[in-house]
């Protein structure tokens, strides 16, 4: 465990009896990382500090009116309609993907060199293929 | 009189599925502030993070027939807020780019018990604002989430499916950065 792995255990709590008694070795041992590990603790207590629970009063109130209008605008409507057309695409894209990995494999091209090509129908490059696109 | 009894998650989910706003209502009320934390700790204060908010709730309402209790609900929301937060910032970033709007800082918070100490408390929260905001967007997410909201390493991971080292890593380096930054403000 490197320095800042076992300062940041021993923020969350995390070291056991015998990491704590490690820890404790290496502040009386090492003044600057006792330094080090003064800091990082301020650090963390500032940031705590810097918590906040709650945004400004009626929160609630105000996220049921946005839900109300989403509704009354049909914006929730769209979305679930996008959502439920977007499932099914997604779903007849990869059956077609599938019929046609099948199809290439077992009675596609025949030419291809490799599982890969076979599978998604790509002819191996030939000598007059890599010319016309030298050409290109 | 026998004292009525706050409905649980799943009694209240049901019943928003069900078409109930009141019943999502109270789940806003009761995860208002584990989105807040989230949220605010990504983009500091102000209309931003409260457009986030919302936005996260009504996200979680159109996924709430897919929600299943896999993670807890505040997993689910922080997941939700944080995803949301990342493409606010990239939003933020282009924004900035285009008009080189200055750094925003975090509106004060008083209790109004001591104005010199609330002032020198509030100069410090707006420092620690300054170093963070200067983090990049995924080490911003895991101190935000470790380190503010109190997730564990293991959470933080599940929240932004990442390895737990990646997590330990990530934070270790903003936890220098963040060192770093707020030494130089204090010299």
């Amino acid at each position: 465990m490197n320095e800042a792995e076992f300062l940041l255990r021993e923020l969350e709590d995390a070291l056991s009896p015998d990491e704590s008694l490690e820890l404790q070795n290496t502040i009386d041992a090492r003044p600057e990382f006792a330094v080090k590990r003064r800091r990082w603790h301020r650090v963390a207590e500032d940031l705590a500090t810097t918590r906040t629970t709650s945004f400004r009063p009626m929160f609630a109130d105000r996220v049921l009116v946005r839900l109300r209008e989403a509704r009354q605008t049909g914006e929730d409507t769209i979305y679930l309609h996008l959502r439920w057309m977007f499932a099914r695409v997604a779903m007849a894209g990869v059956g077609l993907a599938l019929v046609l990995g099948v199809y290439n494999t077992t009675g596609g091209l025949e030419f291809s060199d490799t599982v890969v090509e076979t599978l998604f129908g790509l002819p191996a490059p030939s000598l007059e293929s890599i010319v016309m696109l030298a050409d290109v | 009189m026998c004292p009525v009894e706050a409905p649980d998650d799943e009694e209240l989910l049901e019943r928003a599925r069900g078409g109930d706003d009141r019943a999502f209502g109270i789940l806003v009320g009761r995860y208002e502030a584990i989105v807040a934390s989230t949220v605010v700790g990504m983009l500091g204060p102000g209309d931003d993070a409260e457009d986030v908010g919302q936005e996260t709730f009504i996200r979680f309402h159109r996924s709430l027939d897919r929600f299943r209790g896999e993670s807890s609900v505040a997993t689910y929301l922080t997941r939700i807020a944080i995803n949301l937060s990342l493409t606010a910032l990239k939003r933020r970033r282009r924004w900035m780019e285009r008009f080189k709007a200055s750094v925003l800082v975090a509106e004060g918070v008083s209790d109004g018990s001591n104005p010199l100490h609330d002032r020198e408390r509030q100069q410090r929260i707006d420092r620690v604002r300054i170093a963070i905001d200067a983090l990049s967007p995924q080490h911003r997410a895991i101190v935000v989430l470790r380190m503010i909201d109190g997730y564990s390493t293991r959470e933080a991971a599940e929240i932004l499916n990442v390895p737990q080292g990646t997590v330990m890593s990530r934070l270790a380096r903003a936890m220098g950065r963040l060192e770093w930054q707020l030494k130089e403000t204090e010299e």
